[in-house]
């Protein structure tokens, strides 16, 4: 039997090893933190968790899920003039936990669109010569519709609510911004809360349209998890009803073949391997510590990396597989990794984010964050015969929004105390009359963001720690201006004429931002944050949830670090899954298209695709009844296995 | 014209809340939730300290409605997190940094779109008076004693900690509190204490009100805080360093206390029923309309023989010879619709509260 090891149990890992699991393989997952769940391995329905409606833990103190960022800080640095670093801390912290960010994601499962695959070409670029300055800016090796049954099965085992269904035999898609889908959703959306309809039913006075959010919390009863009840605990929290479809779903499938081992508390720091005999290198297995430092190894036949692409790069610098700090004047790169980009093009989502009071107590607090979303900022589409070059690129925007007390409380507390601050709490215009958009803007990629290992700085058990370099590209901050005066005047409409709502007024709209990169402005910047480094500046680190890129795909070994099946270059069985692969940061939340990429990366192991030397997309395309193959002997009871 | 679907939910709401059996059955004064009980202030400091929370959230002329850090018990919310790791284990099974099980109790089950009678346990604070809280990975108690102790911890860290790492704590990885949040709150505390004596002749517990207030609010560097009333504060002098390195902590700390879960100050609806009542949520929340935790009912409720506006019998979602989950949901607090909780803005209010916004954001 083939042994393969995961490094990660979050979405893309546990896609992985679902896959390979249901194929005969024996997986062994790593995951450096710990794990909130009992009954894992069993139904669905007997698996029980640790998570509760809590403020204080979750929001207020640094989540029991997330990484320490004391003991594993990362470092910061928007430039290498700037010095080593300039910020130690949490720099993009993301939960590390079994089954990773999607625990306290709110869960918005966006596909990108046709043209996103493809926006170098039609702007005019080439692989070599970009069609925006200054960045590498690139098509993706495959298409939209040759990810597109992957994106089905993903959204269809996860469980995933959305608005197309089937009208007349055919799909409809009530959300004209949205690339043709070739199945429903498996279940309608769920209750829309009051500040998500009414931003969304001013943009629609205004011409736009408006959808709900495909998301990925269960509307109905499901594969034996019951429907979210809107306890309004989302975004931040893990769900005490199992509700949200996070990677444990995956990981649990994974776990009933009865073929995969989980480690929690493991924690890989080192990628074994040796020069084979056709040239390449073989992956032979991993190094990692338990939470007290204890080493162990795990001997496998493949090893696939599905860590976030900040820890991904972490580790294959510590395994030596491309300098710990990469040289500027280099053209190249090493035997082990040939393109010289490992760690390179990191990009994130450049936010944009509009606040609006309405007058009216509307309690922001309920729901799942966020339940309706408008596309018309991402870009013209969605498919090429629509694209227009001269419209700016940025993303979509994110409708809704809540806020827990304690924030509101520290919010007002710079600038209000003891009776002025309880009468403010009791207008709550945070917690009760907020209405909120998030554009999840384009972010560019670059060769001068990247990830390596901080010179210096180690972690609790002394290994050295990942290094973030960013700035933005103009391209994302003239998007964002382009955009913010619509989003304000979307706001500003909310119960004007013709209105649905007009009892129900705006009393006053902040833009927040542009101008930061990849940081949402959050109240909670505002004091200090317990057990959280203090920021500072808090606007200049990034702090976005959405990373992307770091292992960039493409058709040879002079352009991306893996190839269009995740396998890096220059070795025979060492994959990276997940959002590292991906070459550009379309506007879109990306834990579906991380899924997808896993799910992707799998079926080639397990058909046998890919081992070349470099592709052409012909051959990519070729390879296709191959994947779709394995995605049907795997998940034969998906829609989108009766349609492919 | 009511449309079906708000007739339903007016149903609902009366339906829902006959299903909800009486509450307030039985109240006992949980036997180790004796909050006066002090773990690691002084009983001077634990004067000032319960002085000071009270100041930051004040009670109202009825505590019952419009109760503040006082009924909340702040202090012994801050006393037991000061002395996290050393709390018998009739107090705490583990630090009382996170909370552990999923509901406390104040929320019934539903079943098929109603709420049930089934209040189960609170899972976060036995009847006896034990918090039930989340074990601590190795890294994570590494972490949060270091917050609490300060430099002195490194004197004893575990052997696996690496040398390197906590060489590099007091130089290159800066801690939110430098000198331990034990330190910071005893040292800050005794300044409030010699700056009201020095200034107002009197500890800080006895100052009056208005003299609390405004040591606060300039130790805090608070700028709006006569914004509704526009009656000028005392003017105290300069505080002392101490003091005002303590505003930001026990600021959020009572925050934490009077609007997070009542459990972390060992309080819940079996031992303070005029603070805490089932379904009702504590009486802090109410005071400023909102839910508090509501699982396991949730504010929505599942029912499967019912189907949302333009749903029908979930026509259209799926395709043939698949699987169809089906039903509709019911709003048992109102998500998608106004409700009859919770104040409405005025002009004069919004622009109070977009000034205190901008003025925060200038302060960053």
């Amino acid at each position: 039997m083939t042994r393969a090891i995961v490094v990660g149990s979050g979405i893309s890992g546990a896609t992985v090893a679902r896959v390979l699991a249901r194929n005969g393989y024996e997986v062994v997952v790593l995951e450096k933190g710990r794990n909130m769940f009992a009954g894992l391995g069993g139904s669905n329905a007997a698996v029980t968790n640790l998570f509760s409606n809590d403020e204080v833990g979750w929001e207020s103190r640094t989540a029991p899920i997330n990484q320490d960022p004391v003991t594993e800080p990362r470092s910061f640095r928007s430039d290498p003039s700037e010095g080593d670093r300039v910020f130690v801390g949490d720099v993009n912290d993301l939960p590390t936990t079994v089954g990773g960010g999607t625990l306290h994601y709110d869960a918005k499962f966006r596909r990108y669109r046709e043209v996103d695959f493809v926006a170098n070409s039609l702007m005019g670029g080439t692989a070599d010569s970009p069609a925006i300055p200054g960045t590498t800016y690139a098509d993706w090796p495959m298409t939209y519709q040759q990810l597109e049954p992957f994106y089905a099965v993903s959204e269809e085992v996860t469980g995933t609510q959305g608005p197309a269904r089937m009208r007349d035999g055919r799909v409809y898609n009530p959300n004209p911004y949205e690339s043709p889908r070739s199945t429903p959703f498996a279940m309608p959306p769920g209750v829309q809360q009051l500040n998500s309809l009414l931003p969304a039913e001013s943009a629609r006075r205004l011409g736009y349209h408006p959808a709900p959010v495909p998301t990925s919390i269960v509307s109905r009863p499901y594969r034996d998890r019951p429907p979210c009840n809107d306890c309004g605990f989302c975004l931040d929290y893990g769900c005490t009803i199992n509700a949200k479809s996070s990677g444990v779903w995956p990981l649990n499938d994974a776990l009933r073949t009865g073929r995969v081992q989980l480690l929690s508390g493991a924690n890989a720091v080192e990628i074994l391997y040796s020069r084979g005999p056709n040239g390449r290198f073989k992956a032979q297995g991993v190094r990692y510590l338990d939470p007290e430092g204890h080493p162990g190894t795990l001997a496998g036949d493949l090893v696939v990396l599905a860590n976030t692409p900040i820890e991904a790069t972490r580790l294959s610098l510590l395994s030596g597989i491309a300098p710990a700090q990469p040289n500027p004047s280099a053209t190249s790169g090493s035997e082990t990794e040939p393109s010289g980009l490992l760690g390179r093009n990191l990009m994130f989502h450049y936010q944009t984010a509009t606040i609006t009071i309405v007058d009216q107590p509307i309690h922001s607090f309920r729901g799942r964050t966020s339940t309706q979303t408008l596309d018309a900022f991402a870009g013209s589409g969605p498919g090429p015969d629509q694209f227009d070059p001269t419209v700016p690129m940025a993303g979509l925007l994110e409708i809704g929004g809540n806020l827990n007390p304690v924030t509101e409380a520290e919010y007002f507390a710079s600038v209000l105390s003891g009776e002025a601050h309880k009468q403010m709490m009791a207008l709550g215009p945070f917690v009760d009359h907020l209405c909120t958009f998030t554009m999840q803007g384009q972010d560019m990629p670059q060769l001068t963001n990247y990830v390596d290992l901080d010179p210096a700085i180690v972690d609790v058990w002394g290994q050295p720690i990942p290094r973030v370099t960013y700035k933005n590209h103009p391209y994302e901050l003239a998007a964002a201006a382009y955009y913010a005066p619509k989003m304000v005047e979307i706001m500003e409409n909310i119960g004007g004429p013709g209105s649905a709502y007009p009892t129900i007024r705006p009393l006053f709209v902040l833009q927040l931002g542009p101008g930061l990169p990849s940081v949402l402005e959050t109240p909670a910047g505002a004091q200090v944050q317990e057990n959280v480094v203090n920021n500072f500046p808090l606007s200049d680190v990034p702090a976005s949830a959405h990373i992307m890129g770091t292992h960039r795909m493409a058709l040879d070994r002079d352009h991306g670090v893996c190839d269009p099946y995740g396998r890096y270059w220059a070795f025979d069985n060492l994959y990276c899954a997940g959002g590292a692969l991906q070459p550009t940061a379309p506007g879109y939340n990306v834990s579906l298209t991380f899924q997808a990429l896993s799910y992707w990366v799998a079926a080639a192991i397990v058909g046998g695709v890919g081992g070349q030397d470099s592709y052409t997309p012909l051959e990519v395309g070729s390879n296709m009844s191959t994947l779709v193959s394995v995605l049907k002997s795997t998940d034969p009871d998906t829609m989108i296995a009766h349609v492919v | 014209m009511l449309s079906r679907r708000q007739f339903i939910q007016m149903a609902v709401v009366a339906g829902a809340a006959a299903a909800i059996p009486p509450v307030f059955e039985s109240f006992r004064q949980a036997a180790g939730a004796d909050t006066e009980a002090a773990f690691f202030l002084t009983p001077q400091r634990w004067a000032t300290c319960q002085a000071l929370c009270s100041r930051i959230v004040p009670t109202g002329s009825d505590p019952a409605t419009d109760p503040g850090a006082t009924e909340a018990h702040a202090v012994a919310f801050i006393d037991r997190f000061l002395a996290a790791f050393e709390l018998p284990s009739s107090v705490a099974d583990n630090p009382p940094i996170w909370v552990t099980g999923n509901f406390s109790g104040r929320n019934p089950t539903s079943r098929d779109g109603y709420a049930t009678s089934d209040f189960p346990p609170d899972a976060f604070l036995s009847d006896s008076g034990t918090g039930h809280f989340l074990g601590l990975t190795p890294t994570q108690e590494v972490s949060w004693r270091l917050q609490l102790y300060g430099p002195d911890y490194l004197k004893t860290l575990p052997p696996w900690v690496s040398e390197k790492w906590a060489s590099q704590i007091a130089s290159l990885i800066p801690v939110a509190y430098p000198q331990g949040l034990r330190q910071l709150y005893d040292d800050g505390l005794d300044a409030f204490d010699s700056w009201s004596k020095s200034t107002f002749g009197t500890t800080f517990a006895g100052a009056s009100p208005e003299e609390q207030d405004a040591m606060l609010a300039v130790a805090g560097n608070v700028v709006l805080s006569n914004v509704w009333t526009n009656v000028p504060l005392p003017t105290p002098p300069a505080p002392p360093a101490a003091a005002s390195e303590l505003v930001p902590a026990i600021t959020l700390h009572t925050f934490q206390a009077t609007y997070g879960l009542p459990e972390y100050a060992w309080l819940n609806q079996v031992d303070d029923p005029a603070y805490v009542e089932r379904l009702g949520g504590t009486a802090q929340w109410r005071a400023i309309a909102y839910d508090g935790d509501t699982e396991p009912l949730g504010n929505s409720l599942f029912d499967p023989n019912m189907y949302g506006p333009g749903e029908g019998p979930n026509e259209g979602f799926g395709m043939e010879g698949v699987y169809v989950p089906f039903g509709g949901y019911r709003e048992f607090r109102p998500v998608s619709t106004l409700g009859d909780s919770g104040t409405v803005l005025s002009a004069a209010d919004a622009e109070i509260v977009k000034q205190a916004i901008v003025e925060a954001r200038s302060k960053k």
